[in-house]
């Protein structure tokens, strides 16, 4: 009877967990017993014999350090620049007018097309790559943090002015705390654009990282590292969501949560 | 009246934008730093663009490619549709479904794509499969949480109606869930646009012959950036062509929907 | 008990009802033991402080919600679930929007498997009825609030229940709306001869609208009084403004005062907000 309840508490978790479970095993079944040609399929018992590997050599750390570094230049310069035109758009009725249109226009366009010129203009170096991280993260950031600031909430801005608040004192009071939660959510979905900006900019001419590792093993038909490759991308962007939703949490506790 | 006067100012920054663009352009064409720095290798001025998109058309390249790569989005993006609401329904109506699909759905969606593409050519070749399915991966996922959040978030005295009238689970899906799903579905629809184009770009540029990622890479290979722009034009004009006519599509389909949102707006402010 | 005691048309014996607040477990008890006779075509408002449970007791009493222990009889049969015997109009827009009034109207029928035709031509009667006439294809974002209660209300006549069930139907509307509805369903109820449970927070609504009010205590709810209107029908609004209808509203509400003092300490201490 209590195990009954106790699985009824956490069934979220435990279904998870089991189907994650199951899906590896059936995956490696299928792999190991009908496919065997890496060329169509690779299972998760050589998915791990090829991340251990490449985790001894220090081959995986050093490939992660470096798309790391390119990521992070590319993503707090996105951010700076982001926060600081969403600021200016959401504040200033002329600079939004100006630019609004560019804005709606290159949030939903491909600029990762630009990605060859960026290589060409800016060589084959790590400042090309932050480049097109920096294409990627600017736009969510702006966009949510322009969204936030104007749509903080009319009547907290009646009440403070109100009581005689200035300008000034609206925008520390009111606008930037109203604003937070959306903007951490332009952070949020800035770092998938960032991350994909960053292998993209490796799959042009490069000769480390993670993007560069799939590429390279993928030539070679390594199916099995090029999967350890997407899956190191996947848990660094799961833990960089995680981290920014904790840190969310803590900056703006007030906010409804529901994702 | 308050909406022309906002569209003639997006119209003059974006006119003034171009030109200035190509003032710009020309101004730095005169001076040492165009040479210095090779900027035409990777810049090219409105007027450039404009000859390029000319010239392309003329040669047939833009339509071919163009329509290569509308193929391979509208396969991938059927796709993303005919498996994306259906998963999203099944997983919006019954609890075991979503607990067993989740954590597959979202380690899906955590990992970039792009990743996963070359990995996708070697497993599925280099044809028109490939392409797809890297665009249905973009595409599948606003459309399967936006029907998911859709139908989860029907209001709940709407199927109290129902039920107050003896109705079954199925009634009340059918004559409520569904059809108060619609407008969020469609809105999927439109986020999974953008994704779908950009899926298309990237698939293009690892694996065909064909297209307007591949023509575009293509060309800034040979240091030819006009063509690149105009790709990106004709990349933005019909993503937003998409978008605009699935917004429509919403509108006629669902008239209410705007009242909907306005009253959602008007009632959180008066909490 | 006998199950048909005197004709009553609804019978509530020692109803109990008690919730679990998920958030920390908490028993919360709602009802401590109501009893209740309501008779043939009569008009009944229920009124009392918030939270005592007067929605609840209606959602139970159309089988939306189950209760403890106790018993309910409509017509001598037991209530258990939901069904048309008993029409049910919500308080705020409950009406399907991407239907037309008229569709809205038939929802009731279309669910107990009527053919939509005939429902839509039955439909009509009862779309004069509440007065919207002309609006039949409209749809219900193109209504104003006093229009959409109206066409709530056709769509839980049309069912011929047994018994009308209605939940503060118009709290929504501004107060000059609110007041032409009361009397419109005064009117409407007079034709529709229906026996009707209207829950209120208006005191002057519920004596301006019924037979008897049925006044709550404050949560664990027990029934404090039922006061008689003796007030004639036809009633015009002016009727508000009488001697009769201020003494009954002094009477109600001291009754209600008392309740809301009491439900208020006891409400900040339930809320259990642990700092």
């Amino acid at each position: 009877m209590k195990m009954a309840g106790l699985y009824r508490l956490h069934e979220r978790k435990f279904d998870a967990i089991s189907s994650v479970i199951l899906g590896l095993l059936a995956w490696e079944v299928i792999d190991y017993t009908l496919v065997r040609n890496p060329l169509i399929l690779v299972g998760p018992s050589q998915i791990a014999i090829a991340f251990f590997d490449l985790l001894t050599k220090g081959e995986l750390l050093h490939h992660i350090y470096v798309t790391f570094v390119e990521f992070i230049l590319g993503y707090l310069v996105g951010v700076f620049v982001g926060i600081g035109f969403g600021v200016l758009m959401g504040i200033s009725r002329t600079a939004n007018q100006i630019l609004n249109p560019w804005v709606i226009i290159s949030y939903n366009a491909p600029v990762i097309l630009l990605a060859p010129l960026f290589i060409i203009a800016l060589g084959l170096g790590i400042v090309s790559k932050i480049g097109i991280v920096f294409i990627g993260a600017v736009f969510p950031v702006l966009f949510n943090t322009y969204a936030g600031i104007t749509t903080a909430d009319g009547r907290l801005v009646e009440a403070v002015r109100a009581f005689g608040g200035t300008k000034l004192q609206v925008f520390t009071k009111v606008t930037v705390p109203s604003a937070l939660p959306l903007l951490m959510t332009g952070l949020r979905l800035s770092v998938g654009r960032a991350i994909v900006g960053a292998i993209i900019s490796e799959f042009f001419g490069s000769k480390a990282g993670i993007g560069f590792m799939i590429a390279a093993a993928s030539e070679e038909f390594e199916t099995a590292q090029a999967f350890v490759g997407v899956i190191v991308l996947a848990l660094g962007g799961y833990l960089t969501f995680e981290i920014l939703k904790y840190t969310e949490r803590r900056i703006a506790p007030w906010h409804d949560f529901k994702v | 009246m308050k909406l022309r006067s906002s569209q003639l100012y997006a119209f003059c920054s974006i006119f003034a934008g171009i030109a200035f663009w190509q003032i710009g352009y020309m101004l730095l064409a005169r001076s040492y730093l165009f040479e210095a720095f090779a900027i035409n290798l990777f810049l090219s001025s409105p007027v450039g663009v404009a000859q390029s998109f000319v010239e392309l058309l003329g040669t047939g390249e833009l339509l071919t490619h163009s329509y290569a790569s509308f193929i391979a989005f509208s396969y991938g993006y059927l796709l993303a549709t005919v498996v994306g609401i259906p998963l999203g329904v099944l997983m919006a109506t019954t609890k075991k479904a979503n607990y067993y699909l989740d954590p597959w759905v979202s380690s899906i969606y955590a990992t970039p794509r792009v990743a996963l593409a070359p990995v996708i050519i070697i497993w599925f070749g280099l044809g028109l499969f490939s392409k797809a399915l890297i665009v249905f991966l973009g595409a599948v996922f606003p459309i399967l949480l936006n029907t998911y959040t859709g139908i989860k978030s029907v209001k709940e005295n709407l199927i109290e109606v129902v039920e107050a009238f003896g109705g079954s689970n199925m009634q009340v899906f059918f004559k409520v869930m569904l059809p108060d799903a619609i407008p969020a579905i469609i809105s999927g629809l439109r986020l999974a646009v953008g994704r779908a184009v950009i899926g298309v770009v990237v698939a293009e540029w690892f694996g065909t012959e064909a297209g307007l990622g591949y023509m575009v890479y293509d060309y800034s290979m040979v240091f030819r950036p006009a063509p690149v722009f105009v790709g990106i034009v004709v990349l933005i004009a019909f993503g937003h062509l998409a978008f605009v006519i699935l917004e429509r599509i919403q509108r006629w389909i669902s008239p209410w929907y705007q009242f909907q949102l306005e009253k959602e707006v008007e009632g959180m402010g008066l909490e | 008990m006998a199950t048909e005691s005197s004709g009553s048309k609804l019978i509530v014996r020692n109803l109990t009802k008690a919730f679990r607040r998920q958030r920390d477990n908490r028993v919360i008890k709602v009802f401590d033991g109501i009893s209740l006779d309501v008779h043939p075509s009569e008009f009944v408002c229920l009124v009392g402080p918030s939270g005592c449970g007067k929605t609840t007791l209606l959602r139970i009493l159309n089988g939306l919600i189950p209760y403890d222990s106790g018993e309910i009889f409509l017509d001598g049969n037991s209530v258990i679930k939901p069904g048309v015997n008993k029409g049910f109009v919500f308080q705020d827009s409950s009406l399907l929007p991407w239907r037309t009034v008229t569709d809205n109207v038939i929802l009731g029928l279309e669910i107990q498997g009527a053919d939509k035709k005939v429902a839509r031509e039955r439909a009509q009667k009862f779309i004069d009825l509440v007065g919207l006439k002309g609006f039949e294809t409209h749809y219900p974002y193109e209504l104003s609030g006093g229009m959409q209660q109206r066409v709530n209300l056709a769509r839980a006549l049309i069912v011929d229940p047994e018994i009308l069930l209605m939940d503060e139907p118009f709290a929504s509307l501004d107060a000059q709306t609110r007041e032409i509805m009361q009397s419109e369903l005064l009117k409407m109820w007079v034709q529709a001869k229906k026996t009707v449970i209207f829950v209120t927070h208006q005191i002057e609504e519920a004596i301006y609208l019924a037979d008897r009010v049925v006044v709550f205590s404050a949560r664990p709810t027990k029934i404090r009084e039922i006061v008689k209107i003796q007030i004639s029908r036809p009633r015009p609004l002016s009727v508000k403004r009488t001697k009769d209808f201020l003494d009954y509203t002094d009477q109600i509400w001291e009754i209600i005062q008392e309740e809301v003092l009491k439900s208020m300490g006891r409400e900040v201490e339930e809320r259990g907000v642990v700092r």
